[in-house]
C-alpha cells in the first residue's frame, strides 16, 4: 500500500519536526512541512497531499484564511484539511468548521489522537 | 361712753398682752376696741391708732374687694351667729400686704353685738407654701414635659406615678397603671420574657442596685420601639432605699441608624471584596488567555516527543516505562491548569437552554460514578419532582456538579454518605442577596432552586473556609487539584445570576448549596 502523503503547515519548526519524525516513524506516511500557508496551493500542486494539518494562529496567513485559500481552489477544496491549534475556543472552531474542514484537534495532541484523526480524514476509520 | 369690754382690767390685759396671736374687739361699724400688743405687730399700727380710727376696717382691707369680703364675713356672723374662720389679706400700716388667719366670733357685750376676732399672720408660712407649690410644679413639668419615660415606685414595684410622656406614648390612663405591680402594666405585656426581666430589675434595685437594659415597648399604633430602660433606686438620708425611679428612653431611631450603619459598613465591606475578587479573575482570565496559546504549543511538542520516546522504550524497562508515563500525565496536568485558567477569560460565554436541573445533576453523577464505585460512598437522594426548567448552560452547570462531587468523594476516602437534594423555595432571608453587585442576582422573595450536595466527609476548617474560592487554594496534593475548582465553580454561578454557599463543620462534613434563579 503507497504512504499517505501528509502537508503540515505550522509557525513551530520543534512542531514540524516531532510531527514529521513520529508520522513517518509508522511507515504509513510521507510528511511534508510547511512554516508558512502563504504558499500552500504550490504545494498542493506539487506535493499533492492526501491531508493537511493546519495551525491556526500563524503569521502572515492564518488557518482559517488558508482554508479559505484551498477552497477557492479545484483541487484544494478536494483535500482534507485538519486543524491542529493551540485555540480551543469555541469561536475558534466555528470559525474553521465554516471553512469546510474536516477535523479539529486542540493541542496537545498524542501522536495517536493524531493518527486517529488522520486516518479519519483519509476515509481509513475503521 | 364706754363700750370696752373689761379691756381695763389687769387680768385679761395680762392675757391678751401674753398671747401671740392678734386679739381685737371691733364693732359692727369697723371701729376696734380691744387690740394686743400682737396685732399691734401683724399690722403695725398702735392700739391708739386702731382705737382712735372709727373704721379701722377700712385701714386693714384698703382693697375694697377684700373690705367687701371682711364686711360680708361680718354680716354672715351677726345672722348665723357662730364663729367663723377666713383667710385673708391685709394691708399693714407700711402698705405691706399679710396673708392672716381670722377667726372671729361674735360676742354680746352690753346689749350689743361685738365680734372677737383672733388674727394669725400665716405670711410667712404661705410664702412657704407658695414657693414649695412653685416648686412642685416645676418639678412636675420636667417631669411630665420631657420625653423620657419615668415614673416612680415602691420598694414592692408597685407604681406611683407615670409621667406623661410614658402615659401618651402607650395610649393609656394614669389610673390604669397606678397601684399597679410595675411589670404588669402594659408597657410590659407583649413579652412575658420582658415581663419577668422587670421583676428581676425590681427586685435587684430594691436592695439599692442600679439596673439598666435594652427593653422594647410597644407604642399606641401597636409599633415595636427599643428602649433604653433602666431603674434607679432612690435612698433616703440613712442609706435605705425607698422608692425606685424606672426610666425609659425610645432608642428606636438610634438602633435604626446604628443598624443601616452597619448593614451599609458589611455592604461595603462585601463589596469590595467582591471587587477585588473580581479584579484578580479579570486579571487571570486576561493571563491565561494570552499565556495559554504560548504554554499549549510547547506542550504538544512535548506530548509529541514523549510518544515518540515511548516507542523507543524496550517494553521489559519498567522504569523508563514508568517515567514516559508519568511526563505524559503531567503533561496532561499542564494542559488541564491551562484548560481550567481559560475558563475564566470565557466569561459571559453562556449557551442557555432550560433545562431539567435533576437530570444534569443525575449526568454528572455518571461522570464520576467510577470514582464513587471505588470510594464506598453510598449515594442517597431527594430530588423534587416536577421542578421548572431552568436557563442554564449545561456543560459549564455540569462542570461545577462534577468539580462539586469530586470535592465531596475525595473528602470521605474511607467512603461515607453523599446527600443529593434538589427544592424550590422563595427566598426570604437577604443573607444569600446581602451586598450582591446587581439588582440582577437572587434576592429577597426570588423563586430558586436549590441543589444540595452534602457529604459525611472530614469537612473544611473555619480558617480555609475563607479562602475556599479563591483561585489556587487547594487542600489536595499538587498532582490531585489545581486550586481552581471551586473558583471556577462560584464563577460559573455566579454567571448565571445565582449563588454558591458552603456550610461545612470539622469531622462532621460539608454541605454546598447552589441556588439557580427560576427565570
Amino acid at each position: 500500500m503507497s504512504k499517505s502523503k501528509v502537508l503540515v503547515v505550522d509557525d513551530e519548526p520543534d512542531f514540524l519536526t516531532i510531527v514529521k519524525t513520529n508520522l513517518e516513524g509508522t511507515n504509513d506516511y510521507e510528511v511534508k512541512t510547511l512554516l508558512t500557508a502563504k504558499n500552500i496551493i504550490s504545494e498542493v500542486y506539487s506535493f499533492q497531499p492526501d491531508v493537511i494539518l493546519l495551525d491556526m494562529l500563524m503569521p502572515a496567513v492564518g488557518g482559517a484564511e488558508a482554508c479559505a485559500m484551498l477552497n477557492d481552489d479545484p483541487i484544494g477544496k478536494n483535500t482534507p484539511i485538519i486543524i491542529v491549534s493551540a485555540l480551543f475556543k469555541d469561536q475558534d472552531k466555528y470559525s474553521a468548521y465554516k471553512e469546510g474542514i474536516n477535523d479539529y484537534l486542540v493541542k496537545p495532541v498524542s501522536k495517536d489522537e493524531l493518527i486517529a484523526a488522520i486516518e479519519k480524514a483519509l476515509g481509513h476509520e475503521r | 361712753m364706754d363700750n370696752r369690754p373689761e379691756a381695763g382690767e389687769n387680768q385679761l390685759g395680762k392675757v391678751l398682752a401674753s398671747i401671740r396671736e392678734g386679739v381685737a374687739f371691733s364693732d359692727q361699724a369697723g371701729h376696734f376696741y380691744v387690740y394686743n400688743s400682737a396685732m399691734e405687730e401683724i399690722t403695725g399700727y398702735s392700739m391708739e391708732e386702731a382705737n382712735a380710727c372709727p373704721d379701722f376696717i377700712s385701714l386693714l382691707y384698703p382693697d375694697p374687694k377684700d373690705r367687701m369680703m371682711a364686711l360680708k364675713g361680718i354680716e354672715e356672723l351677726l345672722k348665723k351667729r357662730t364663729s367663723r374662720e377666713t383667710e385673708t389679706i391685709i394691708a399693714t400700716k407700711s402698705g405691706k400686704l399679710k396673708n392672716v388667719l381670722v377667726s372671729s366670733s361674735l360676742i354680746h357685750h352690753n346689749g350689743r353685738d361685738l365680734f372677737l376676732s383672733v388674727y394669725h399672720d400665716i405670711t410667712k408660712r404661705r410664702l412657704i407654701e407658695n414657693q414649695l407649690m412653685d416648686n412642685e410644679w416645676k418639678v412636675r413639668a420636667i417631669f411630665d414635659e420631657t420625653y423620657q419615660f419615668i415614673g416612680l415606685m415602691t420598694i414592692e414595684g408597685t407604681l406611683i406615678e407615670a409621667n406623661r410622656a410614658s402615659l401618651e406614648f402607650s395610649g393609656i390612663q394614669a389610673s390604669s397603671v397606678l397601684g399597679k405591680p410595675f411589670w404588669e402594666t402594659p408597657w410590659w405585656r407583649h413579652s412575658p420574657q420582658l415581663q419577668e426581666r422587670v421583676r428581676q430589675a425590681v427586685k435587684s434595685a430594691a436592695k439599692g442596685e442600679f439596673v439598666r437594659f435594652e427593653a422594647t415597648h410597644l407604642d399606641k399604633d401597636g409599633n415595636l420601639h427599643y428602649v433604653d430602660f433602666s431603674l434607679k433606686p432612690v435612698k433616703n438620708a440613712s442609706g435605705k432605699v425607698v422608692y425606685m425611679i424606672p426610666e425609659g428612653r425610645d432608642i428606636t431611631e438610634r438602633k435604626q441608624i446604628e443598624k443601616n450603619l452597619q448593614e451599609a459598613y458589611t455592604k461595603l465591606q462585601e463589596t469590595q471584596s467582591q471587587l477585588i475578587q473580581a479584579e484578580k479573575m479579570d486579571a487571570i482570565g486576561r493571563l491565561a488567555s494570552g499565556v495559554a496559546h504560548e504554554v499549549k504549543n510547547p506542550l504538544e511538542i512535548l506530548l509529541q516527543g514523549v510518544n515518540y520516546l515511548e516507542e523507543k522504550v524496550p517494553r521489559e524497562d519498567k522504569e523508563m516505562f514508568e517515567i514516559v508515563r508519568m511526563m505524559k500525565n503531567n503533561i496532561k496536568r499542564a494542559d488541564n491548569i491551562v484548560r481550567t485558567l481559560l475558563e475564566f477569560s470565557r466569561a459571559g460565554e453562556l449557551s442557555l437552554k432550560a433545562e431539567d436541573i435533576n437530570s444534569v445533576l443525575e449526568s454528572s453523577v455518571d461522570l464520576v460514578r467510577y470514582k464513587v464505585n471505588i470510594s464506598d460512598i453510598e449515594i442517597n437522594r431527594e430530588l423534587a419532582s416536577g421542578l421548572p426548567g431552568i436557563l442554564i448552560d449545561k456543560n459549564k452547570i455540569e462542570q461545577v456538579f462534577v468539580n462539586l462531587l469530586l470535592n465531596a468523594i475525595e473528602s470521605m476516602p474511607g467512603g461515607g454518605k453523599l446527600f443529593l437534594r434538589s427544592y424550590q423555595i422563595k427566598l426570604n432571608a437577604s443573607r444569600y442577596a446581602a451586598g450582591r453587585k446587581s439588582a440582577d442576582y437572587l434576592g429577597f422573595k426570588n423563586k430558586a432552586v436549590v441543589i444540595e450536595i452534602e457529604d459525611t466527609g472530614c469537612g473544611i476548617s473555619e480558617e480555609n473556609k475563607k479562602k475556599l474560592f479563591g483561585p489556587f487554594f487547594t487542600t489536595k496534593e499538587p498532582k490531585d487539584g489545581t486550586g481552581l475548582g471551586l473558583s471556577v465553580s462560584k464563577n460559573i454561578i455566579e454567571l448565571h445570576k445565582g449563588i454558591i454557599d458552603i456550610e461545612s463543620k470539622v469531622g462532621k462534613g460539608s454541605k454546598v448549596k447552589i441556588f439557580l434563579r427560576i427565570a
